[in-house]
């Protein structure tokens, strides 16, 4: 109840004689437990929503009478509830604004016309300025409705709602059975060549949606007058004016209302899945993908979603019974700061219970998150499509959500008068608190780091190749154990050596004797039988070394690593053939890929620490111990594990078989690290995360370097 | 009624004070002042004329304008004969400068011309031209006194230029009145037309039935209206009419019995004399608000069964407490009001004139009188009222004049699309103003403004003391008695000494003190020895919340050429600052105004407070009109407001 007994604008009402125009209906209709009476004007079809305490005071209103004799009498008879002389003139004026008024002196005719022009004229004006948003009424679709009464009365029956459940079911197995070309013909939904039948789906699809909303109307007794098209963004689509489902008192009745046109909608949808299943590749099958596409998609993130304002908005809204719920969620913030951080003792809170602050607030929130991403990914969207556009949707967002509240925000604290006790103190906490985030964005620094991925190689192995053919005779060693220079490995056994080592020394032995002779017989004859024997010799001594290189024995110190070094037991091992590695464990290397765009922070700033995170073992950082960076430009990578066709994060120049060559140069950056004490092998082969800790920078120019990453990266810019 | 004038809102003002800026820019002051002085050399040349050529040439003229046959050479040929016609009529030939200052009034602006500088001369030669179109042309005086003797002034001129002059005064009965509206030119006070106004308005509105007004007016059996068709206004000081006291609407009421208030509003007086500020109520003094702690609501409900029915209703009984209250608080005798005859009279802050028809609503003024004991009168019941903006737009034709049009063009602008066109003096001012002074608080500020007077008073030149209410007037009065000097003092309760105080005043010697009574029109006449000795010195106290009301008090000093001097005494204690400085600022002033440079520093911050208060009120004027208009719009289903 406002605070003043007398009205400075009372004389205004005072001597009139007025009443509610008699093509008024009233109906009583629940609010959250709240009594509320609306007014119902059938023939201009306007809508007024008052107060049981103005309903009974307007009950009393008569021609007979002047308002302030009434006022009197009523006063005399309730003083409690009499409404007061200003809330009787905002009433009355508000009644009149909406044509609801009879009245019997003489009207100021001038102004009457005056506010019909403004408002006609504000009429074109807003349409003008929501160029995006045109509504064009053409049909009265009343007739035609009324006429498919027992359509309608079959249509939306409970069996429908069986049938409709059950094509839902059908359709998700279908899709499930299709899901390879789903997801094909799922890419190309945007493809230029594709939005012609994008466009046509929207609108078969829109238009089944609006007659949801119009025959769910019907079907409760209500009426729908207008239809027509509207265009949003210059796209022509249809509409329809459902306003006449307010006057239904069950509120289920209008949020099934509401929710007609999804139903319909899904509906379409569900039965376009089964065309599209049971189709070839063709334009039906491509509309009918379509159709089903939108519909769904529509459904799920904006008719369905009651964080954006569509169908579900106000479904919500309804059945929660907290009109105007987007605007009340945020005054209910706003009436939380004024009361608590400003003090203002006379602020009204938007809910009438602690429920109602609690859904408000939450939705509030939520919201104003939600709608942000969407923002954010529509921006993200279009600039992918027209950059140019892109930068136009940011900068409009910008403004939107960051520079307008700003200027309003100001502007109320300057000028507001419903502060004007708190003033300074209104002022002082907000200053306080636009302080606190410019210091905590502005000033404060925060850990900043460059993070790059990459992948673990050990600095030195060593591969231990067979020096003879053999077969495995002996395994000395077994797999990762600890090996050094001389260790022996392996025994192999290869007896056709024996054999000849038998053979040679045989023919040793024989030409010895042949020597003996021969300094007997013929003295001439021995030196040819002295070379021959050296040559014998050499052949056994270099056939005696080959028997002992069958002992195969490590070259370095490190690890010894075979895969099923155990199952090669007693078999045939070739010469040359690699047996295993060792591996040099005592050290291993990061290699780490930083992209260009990073690629200035890397040499300009100055690195601290490092720590890597390895997948799989994300739980534990792994220290680095010393950092290297090449400072030149590559584009081969170390392993094509961090290339996208191995299932890392960077991109891969097409044609390349091996997943090696990158699209964009990148610096590579080492990082030694030491191997896990107890799982020595842990990290090998395995990529990561590096991040080099940099000078703490505030979080602004943190986002802005994002930015800029994000604009170089996505646009080359 | 229709307004011809559209109130440009939002963007569109934008767009609108842009076009009013190029507007100006085309006026030229020098092509203005080339043409009063080819006026006046022609008029020069009429003298040869006999007095039945000169009335016949008028008479032709009159017939041309009369026929819509008006362009410059014609103008410029009506005002040299008016020239010629007011030197033979009134032996005074309109200088240049007057000349000047009609054209640009006759041509829809207001005009900045010093006081003493024969305004009623100039306004009278653009009136008799814009009479001559047929159309009544009203002509705003700030009080009857000044209606009657400029009317009765200048009716031989009038007269002599075939135009027939009348006016109105507070007193006059109806048939009198209405004689005198059916004259050419009209000198009265926008009240009284304004009152009229509404009047025939109420008259006309009161037929209940619509259908039985349509069948009226095809019959044409309408009611006789008393004013009629809003045509001209020349408006003087303009300034005050048009901006600082416009937005107050004009209210026609009557008295109606309501005995619930009577009892309610003396039963809630008894209460809040025991109630405790701070514990049972909070009071913003910057707003002029009060409002009741949860525990001062507790008290007062204790009360509840000693209220009449209707006013036991909880807000009801908060809002009767609350003026009670704001009485209590905010009201002071011999500042916001005065005791006459049994009766609260209150006194216009700006003008510290009394305005005996004025009452506070809403019940506040029964609660003064109860607070200050006497009967409560019956309360007032509004049966229609208008604010002096939307009045002053039914015209067709606004022009005006004032000494001191600073601060409001933008709003001239926007309201009455009017601008404001400077008038050269003919004669400069010789007035000095020493550098103002800033003190801590009051008590040092009016020893200092004693000390002034003293040592002022030691030259034998006549004082003028201006002050802001009754009560600083007896203060200072009482100070300079105890320096055994007498002083003077006009303020509102003792308005009938006003011409005789107003007429010694430049004496050798005189200390007057005065409110802001001695303000606009206050013409302090000085002899000659008085004018060697250094003219009349005014002693300003404090700045306004218009400095135009501080300019006018300058004006006393230093009229029509004399010598004068001014200084203004200044306190960082001051209303100005008070009410509308962040409150903990005080303390810092008061250590700054130690330090070397402070002085200036305060100094300037107290012009910039004054010069931010004013261009608010100016701002919020025009909000306030727009705000109405919505409002009327909003109730279109009647005419009677």
């Amino acid at each position: 109840m406002s605070e003043n007994v007398f009205s400075e604008s009372w004389h205004v009402v005072s001597e009139l004689r007025v009443s509610l125009l008699s093509s008024i209906e009233i109906q009583k209709q629940y609010y959250r437990g709240k009594t509320w009476y609306v007014l119902h004007d059938k023939f201009s079809s306007k809508f007024f929503k008052i107060t049981p305490e103005a309903y009974r005071f307007l009950s009393k209103l008569t021609v007979k009478k002047k308002v302030e004799q009434i006022w009197l009498e009523y006063l005399e008879a309730n003083p409690e509830i009499t409404p007061t002389q200003d809330e009787i003139v905002n009433l009355l004026s508000q009644l009149h604004g909406n044509n609801l008024l009879y009245f019997k002196n003489r009207a100021d005719s001038e102004n009457m016309f005056k506010r019909s022009t403004e408002q006609k004229h504000k009429e074109i004006k807003g349409k003008l300025a929501s160029f995006l948003f045109i509504r064009i009424p053409l049909w009265n679709p009343r007739e035609w409705l009324e006429n498919q009464t027992k359509f309608i009365e079959l249509f939306l029956s409970k069996k429908f709602a069986f049938i409709w459940i059950a094509l839902f079911i059908y359709s998700l197995v279908l899709i499930a059975q299709n899901f390879e070309s789903f997801s094909a013909q799922g890419q190309g939904i945007l493809a230029p060549s594709n939005i012609v039948f994008l466009y046509i789906g929207l609108v078969i699809l829109k238009i089944f949606h609006e007659f949801g909303h119009a025959m769910m109307v019907r079907k409760f007794g209500g009426n729908v007058t207008t239809m027509g098209i509207m265009l949003i963004v210059l796209t022509p689509l249809p509409y329809m004016d459902a306003s006449n489902s307010w006057s239904f008192q069950n509120k289920y009745q209008r949020a099934l209302v509401g929710a007609a046109g999804m139903i319909v909608e899904l509906f379409v949808a569900f039965i376009c899945v089964i065309i599209w299943a049971n189709t070839g590749e063709g334009v039906i099958n491509s509309i009918a993908f379509n159709i089903m596409i939108i519909g769904s998609v529509s459904s799920l993130f904006f008719n369905g979603n009651p964080l954006l304002k569509f169908d579900s908005y106000y479904i919500l809204s309804d059945l929660l019974e907290i009109p105007n719920l987007y605007q009340r969620s945020r005054e209910q913030w706003f009436f939380w700061i004024k009361k608590y951080l400003f003090g203002v003792k006379q602020a009204f809170s938007p809910s009438d219970s602690n429920v109602e602050s609690f859904w408000l607030a939450a939705y509030a929130f939520t919201s104003t998150i939600y709608k942000f991403i969407v923002a954010l990914l529509i921006a993200v969207f279009v600039a992918d499509q027209w950059f140019l556009l892109g930068v136009v949707v940011v900068i409009i967002s910008l403004f939107m959500w960051v520079l307008k509240p700003i200027y309003s925000a100001i502007k109320y604290l300057l000028k507001e008068n419903e502060i004007q006790t708190v003033r300074t103190r209104a002022i002082g906490v907000s200053s306080f608190f636009a302080l606190v985030i410019i210091v905590l964005f502005g000033f404060i620094p925060f850990d900043d780091s460059i993070k790059a991925s990459g992948i673990v190689q050990s600095k030195s192995s060593f591969n231990l190749y067979s020096p003879n053919e053999g077969y495995v005779d002996e395994i000395y060693v077994q797999e990762l154990q600890r090996v050094h220079k001389g260790t022996k490995i392996v025994a192999l056994e290869n007896k056709e050596i024996f054999f000849e080592i038998e053979q040679i020394e045989a023919m040793i032995l024989e030409t010895k004797a042949m020597r003996l002779k021969a300094s007997e017989d013929n003295i001439a004859n021995i030196k040819p039988i002295e070379k021959r024997l050296e040559l014998l010799q050499e052949k056994l001594r270099f056939l005696e070394e080959k028997a002992q290189d069958l002992v195969v024995v490590s070259e370095a110190d490190g690890l010894f690593i075979a895969e099923d070094i155990n199952k090669r037991k007693g078999r045939l091992i070739k010469r040359r053939e690699l047996l295993g590695k060792v591996i040099d464990d005592s050290s291993y290397e990061f290699v780490a890929i930083v992209p260009q765009e990073k690629a200035s922070q890397l040499f300009n700033e100055n690195l601290f620490e490092s720590e890597i995170k390895l997948y799989g073992i994300a739980s534990k950082t792994v220290k680095v111990e010393s950092l290297n960076i090449i400072p030149h430009e590559q584009h081969q990578l170390p392993s094509a594990a961090l290339g996208m066709l191995g299932g890392g994060d960077i991109a891969i120049l097409e044609g390349d078989k091996n997943g090696l060559k990158t699209k964009e140069s990148f610096f590579k950056v080492i990082a030694s690290i030491s191997p896990d004490a107890n799982n020595p092998l842990l990290y090998e082969d395995r990529t990561g995360i590096l991040k080099i800790t940099t000078t703490p920078k505030p979080l602004s120019l943190q986002i802005v370097r994002f930015v800029r990453q994000l604009l170089q990266k996505r646009y080359q810019l | 009624m229709k307004e011809k004038k559209i109130l440009y809102k939002d963007f569109d003002s934008l767009s609108h004070s842009l076009k009013g800026t190029l507007k100006r820019l085309k006026i030229s002051s020098k092509k203005l002042h080339e043409e009063a002085n080819k006026i006046y050399e022609d008029s020069l040349e009429w003298s040869s004329l006999s007095d039945g050529q000169l009335s016949e040439k008028l008479l032709i003229q009159k017939g041309k304008f009369l026929r819509k046959k008006e362009n410059d050479a014609q103008l410029h040929l009506s005002f040299s004969l008016i020239c010629e016609l007011s030197s033979r009529v009134l032996q005074k030939r309109p200088y240049s400068v007057q000349i000047m200052g009609a054209l640009a009034m006759f041509r829809g602006n207001i005009i900045e011309m010093s006081t003493g500088e024969g305004k009623t001369l100039t306004a009278s030669l653009a009136v008799i031209v814009l009479s001559w179109r047929g159309k009544p042309c009203h002509l705003i005086t700030s009080n009857d006194y000044l209606a009657k003797r400029d009317a009765l002034l200048l009716q031989e001129l009038y007269e002599k230029a075939h135009v027939s002059v009348g006016y109105i005064t507070g007193e006059m009965k109806d048939e009198e009145r209405k004689l005198n509206y059916a004259k050419n030119v009209l000198y009265a006070t926008s009240g009284d037309i304004l009152a009229d106004h509404l009047k025939d308005n109420l008259k006309v509105e009161y037929e209940e039935d619509s259908t039985k007004g349509l069948i009226d007016k095809l019959l044409n059996k309408q009611v006789a209206r008393l004013v009629p068709p809003l045509a001209t206004v020349i408006i003087d000081e303009a300034d005050s009419v048009l901006a600082d006291e416009a937005i107050t609407p004009l209210i026609i009421s009557m008295q109606v019995e309501d005995e619930d208030l009577s009892t309610a509003t003396k039963e809630a007086y008894k209460i809040v004399q025991t109630m405790q500020v701070k514990e049972h109520y909070i009071k913003n003094s910057i707003y002029h608000t009060i409002e009741l702690t949860p525990k001062g609501l507790e008290y007062i409900n204790r009360f509840k069964e000693r209220f009449p029915l209707s006013w036991k209703v909880e807000y009801r009984l908060k809002y009767i407490i609350r003026q009670a209250l704001l009485a209590k608080e905010f009201y002071h005798l011999h500042k916001q009001y005065v005791i006459q005859d049994e009766k609260i009279v209150i006194v216009d802050e700006k003008t510290g004139r009394l305005m005996p028809s004025r009452s506070w609503s809403g019940g506040l003024h029964q609660a003064v009188e109860a607070k200050e004991g006497l009967e409560l009168t019956k309360p007032t019941k509004t049966n229609i009222k208008m604010s002096f903006q939307r009045f002053f737009r039914l015209y067709g034709t606004i022009c005006g004049m004032s000494g001191t049009l600073q601060n409001i063009s933008k709003e001239l602008w926007q309201i009455y699309h009017l601008h404001i066109i400077k008038i050269p003096q003919r004669v400069p001012k010789k007035i000095e103003i020493f550098e103002d002074i800033m003190v801590a608080n009051k008590d040092e500020k009016w020893h200092r403004v004693c000390e002034e007077v003293v040592s002022i008073h030691q030259t034998k030149r006549p004082v003028l003391a201006g002050v802001r209410t009754i009560l600083e007037a007896d203060a200072l009065e009482k100070k300079l008695q105890s320096r055994g000097l007498e002083s003077r003092v006009l303020h509102a309760l003792n308005h009938e000494e006003e011409a005789n105080i107003v007429a010694n005043a430049g004496e050798i010697g005189a200390i007057t003190i005065a409110t802001n009574m001695a303000g606009r029109g206050t013409d302090i006449h000085i002899s000659d020895e008085c004018n060697e000795l250094g003219g009349l010195h005014v002693v300003v106290t404090e700045r306004n919340e218009s400095r135009r009301v501080d300019l006018q008090l300058f004006g006393r000093a230093g009229r029509q050429g004399q010598n004068g001097s001014v200084r203004t005494i200044l306190s960082i204690e001051d209303e100005l600052l008070e009410r509308y400085m962040p409150k903990g600022l005080k303390p810092y002033l008061q250590t700054l105004l130690q330090r070397r440079l402070g002085q200036r520093f305060i100094i300037n911050f107290y012009v910039l407070m004054q010069h931010l208060v004013e261009k608010n009120m100016s701002k919020k004027r025009i909000e306030n009109l727009i705000k109405e208009y919505d409002f009327l719009k909003n109730i279109s289903f009647t005419k009677n407001k």
